[in-house]
C-alpha cells in the first residue's frame, strides 16, 4: 500500500486461508464502515430537515431512518452562518467569527509550538552541551509519567500574567518544546549523518546556514506533515479555549455550546447544529483523506517509520 | 520553566488553605473523606478511576489487538483498503466535539433514536423508561454500557493510523522470506509483521498507558459537563474541576483539585511504571 515495492498478489492467487481472512475481514470492515458513516449520514438528512418534522419523526420501519423526516428543505444551510452562533462577553459570535478564530488558533499554535520543538531537538540531537541528555529525559519524562491535577496551577498562573483571554498573551503558552512532536523530531534529526553538516562547515557555512539549507530541507516532509497531523488535532481542541480563551470561540467550542444549551433549544435547531458540525468537519476530512499517505510516510514512531 | 513552576506550584496549592494561604492537610482530607467516607457514587474518586480503567481496558487491552490484526489486512490490500483505512479514521480526525455531537444525534433523545430502534426490535431488548425517553446516555442502566460500546468500536477503528505506517516499513523482502520458509497469512502476522513494528506498537502503548487511570472516555461532552448517569470518569473529573475554576476564578478552590491530582499520580505512577516495564522487559524488540 504505502511502499513501492510491496507486491500486489490478485485474488484468485492467494492461498484458501487469505482468501477466507479477505472475505471475514471485508464484511467486517464494511459492517465497521456502515457504523461510522451512518452519523455523518444522519447528520447530512438533519441538517436538510424541518425541525418540527423531526420533532414529529416516528419511525414505523428501520427503512426510515435513511428518509428525511419530511419535505428536505434549505433553510439550515441558508441561515447557518447567522444562526450558529455563541454568545461570549464581548457579544454574539457566529460561524464565520468561529472559523476566522479557529484557523488563526490553528496556525499560530501548530507553528509556535512546531518552531520551539524543532529548534529544542536539533539542538538535543546535533549539539554536545552540559544537560543535553536531561533535556531529552525531561520530553520523555513528561510524555510518559502521568503527573495529573495541574489545571488549577496552570490556570493561577495564566491568570497572573493576564493571559487568559488574551491571544496577544497567550502564544507563550504553546511555545513548550518538550511534546510528542519534540521526540518525533529528535527521532528523525538524529538519524540524519552528521558528515552533510562537517562537508559544508569545511565548505565555510556557519551553523545557522547549515541549519536553514541543510538541516531543514531534509526534514521539511516530517515537518509538514508533523504540521498537518498537529493541525487536526488543534482544529478540534474545545478544551483548552474553554478554559484560556473563551472569547475567542473557535468552531470546536462552538459547537460543544451550541449542542449544549437547554433540550428545548436543542430540539428546534437540529438542523442547523448538523450543519455546522458538517462544516467543521468537512476541511478536517479533506485535509486527511489526501495527506494520510503523505503523514504515515514522514512521520516516525518508535524507531520505525511509521 | 513553565511546566515546572506549575507543577511545583500545583504541589503547593494542595497544602495550602482557601483563602488565607496557610498550611493545612485539609485538602486531602477531603479527597480522602470523598474516597472513603462520600455517599455519592457519582462522584467518588475511587469508583472514577475505575470507570477510566474500564474504558482504558476495553480500548487497549480489547480492541487495540484486534486494530492490529484489522490493520495488518488492510495493509495486505483487501479490497476497498483505502477507503476503508480513511472511513475507520473518520470518528479520530474529526475530534472530539464533532464526533459526539453526530453520536448524540442516533443516541440522545433529541436524536433519530435508530439504536434505540435496533435494540428493541432486532435484540427483544427492554430497555429503562428513562432510556426510551431520554436516549441511552440519559438512563443509569445504560448510559455507561453504551460509553463502553463507543469506546471499543472506536479502539478498533481509530487505533491504527501510526501501525499502518509501521508495517508499510517492514521490508518487502522479509515478508517474502517468511513466505518462502512456509508461514501462512498470520504467521507473517504474529512472526513478522507484529515483533518488525513492536517499538512503535510499544512506544504508543507506553505513552496510553499515562491515562490508564484517567481515561475521560468524551464524558463531558456527552453529558454537557455535568458528568452524572454512572458516567463520570476521573479525567472528565479532573477537567472539570479546572473548568469550574475558570467560571469563577476570583472565589474558586484551587487546593482541592490540586490534592486530587496529587493523589491520583502517586496511584498511577507505581501502576504506569510496571506496564512499562512489561511492555519493555517481557516481549522483546527486533531489529530490522
Amino acid at each position: 500500500m504505502l511502499s513501492p515495492k510491496t507486491k500486489i498478489i490478485r485474488f484468485h492467487n492467494k492461498t484458501l486461508q487469505e482468501k477466507l481472512t479477505f472475505i471475514i475481514y471485508f464484511f467486517f470492515f464494511v459492517l465497521m464502515a456502515l457504523i461510522f458513516l451512518y452519523p455523518i449520514y444522519s447528520a447530512v438528512l438533519i441538517s436538510f430537515s424541518k425541525n418540527i418534522d423531526l420533532i414529529e419523526f416516528e419511525p414505523q420501519s428501520f427503512w426510515d431512518f435513511f428518509h428525511f423526516a419530511g419535505k428536505p428543505q434549505f433553510d439550515s444551510w441558508k441561515n447557518v452562518v447567522e444562526e450558529f452562533s455563541v454568545t461570549t462577553d464581548v457579544g454574539d459570535q457566529n460561524l464565520l467569527d468561529m472559523l476566522f478564530n479557529s484557523i488563526w488558533f490553528t496556525i499560530a499554535k501548530v507553528s509556535l509550538s512546531l518552531i520551539a520543538s524543532f529548534v529544542l531537538a536539533y539542538a538535543v540531537a546535533k549539539f554536545n552541551f552540559p544537560g543535553k541528555t536531561l533535556l531529552y529525559v525531561i520530553a520523555v519524562f513528561v510524555q510518559t509519567i502521568p503527573l495529573f491535577g495541574t489545571g488549577s496551577a496552570s490556570y493561577k498562573l495564566f491568570d497572573a500574567l493576564n493571559m487568559v483571554n488574551n491571544p496577544r498573551l497567550f502564544w507563550f503558552a504553546w511555545v513548550t518544546g518538550f511534546d510528542f512532536t519534540f521526540i518525533i523530531l529528535h527521532g528523525t534529526l538524529t538519524g540524519i549523518s552528521n558528515s552533510y553538516a562537517e562537508s559544508a562547515k569545511i565548505d565555510g557555512a556557519n551553523n545557522l546556514t547549515i541549519f536553514l539549507q541543510i538541516i531543514v530541507p531534509m526534514v521539511a516532509p516530517v515537518l509538514l506533515a508533523l504540521f498537518i497531523s498537529n493541525s487536526l488535532t488543534v482544529w478540534n481542541d474545545y478544551s483548552t479555549i474553554m478554559v484560556y480563551l473563551r472569547d475567542y470561540p473557535t468552531l470546536s467550542y462552538g459547537l460543544y455550546v451550541f449542542q449544549s444549551g437547554d433540550s428545548m433549544y436543542i430540539a428546534n435547531s437540529r438542523a442547523i447544529q448538523c450543519a455546522a458540525t458538517l462544516i467543521s468537519a468537512l476541511p478536517i476530512i479533506l485535509i486527511y483523506s489526501f495527506s494520510q499517505k503523505f503523514i504515515l510516510t514522514n512521520i516516525s514512531v518508535g524507531g520505525l517509520k511509521g | 520553566m513553565f511546566w515546572v513552576y506549575v507543577h511545583i506550584d500545583s504541589f503547593a496549592l494542595a497544602f495550602q488553605e482557601r483563602g488565607t494561604g496557610a498550611f493545612t492537610w485539609n485538602n486531602f482530607v477531603s479527597v480522602f473523606n470523598n474516597i472513603f467516607k462520600s455517599k455519592n457514587t457519582e462522584n467518588n474518586i475511587g469508583l472514577m478511576m475505575l470507570r477510566s480503567f474500564a474504558l482504558w481496558s476495553i480500548s487497549n487491552l480489547l480492541a487495540f489487538p484486534i486494530a492490529l490484526a484489522s490493520t495488518y489486512v488492510l495493509f495486505r490490500r483487501v479490497v476497498g483498503h483505502y477507503a476503508f483505512r480513511v472511513i475507520f479514521s473518520i470518528s479520530g480526525i474529526v475530534g472530539a466535539v464533532i464526533w459526539v455531537s453526530l453520536l448524540k444525534m442516533i443516541f440522545n433523545s433529541s436524536g433519530n433514536k435508530i439504536v434505540i430502534y435496533i435494540l428493541e426490535n432486532w435484540f427483544n431488548a427492554k430497555l429503562p423508561a428513562k432510556a426510551l425517553s431520554d436516549g441511552l446516555f440519559g438512563a443509569k442502566e445504560t448510559a455507561f454500557p453504551t460509553l463502553c460500546v463507543i469506546t471499543f468500536l472506536h479502539g478498533i477503528a481509530g487505533g491504527s493510523v501510526i501501525v499502518t505506517g509501521a508495517y508499510a516499513k517492514i521490508p518487502p523482502e522479509l515478508m517474502e522470506a517468511a513466505k518462502l520458509d512456509g508461514l501462512d497469512f498470520w504467521g507473517s502476522f504474529f512472526h513478522v509483521a507484529l515483533p518488525c513494528s513492536w517499538p512503535t506498537i510499544s512506544t504508543l502503548l507506553t505513552i496510553a498507558l499515562c491515562s490508564i487511570l484517567v481515561a475521560d472516555g468524551n464524558v463531558y461532552l456527552y453529558t454537557n459537563g455535568s458528568g452524572g448517569n454512572g458516567m463520570s470518569t476521573m479525567g472528565f473529573y479532573l477537567y472539570y474541576l479546572t473548568v469550574q475554576i475558570s467560571n469563577n476564578p476570583a472565589t474558586a478552590d484551587y487546593g482541592y483539585p490540586a490534592a486530587v491530582g496529587i493523589v491520583v499520580s502517586l496511584i498511577s505512577v507505581p501502576v504506569v511504571l510496571l506496564g512499562r516495564k512489561i511492555i519493555t522487559k517481557v516481549i522483546p524488540t527486533v531489529e530490522v
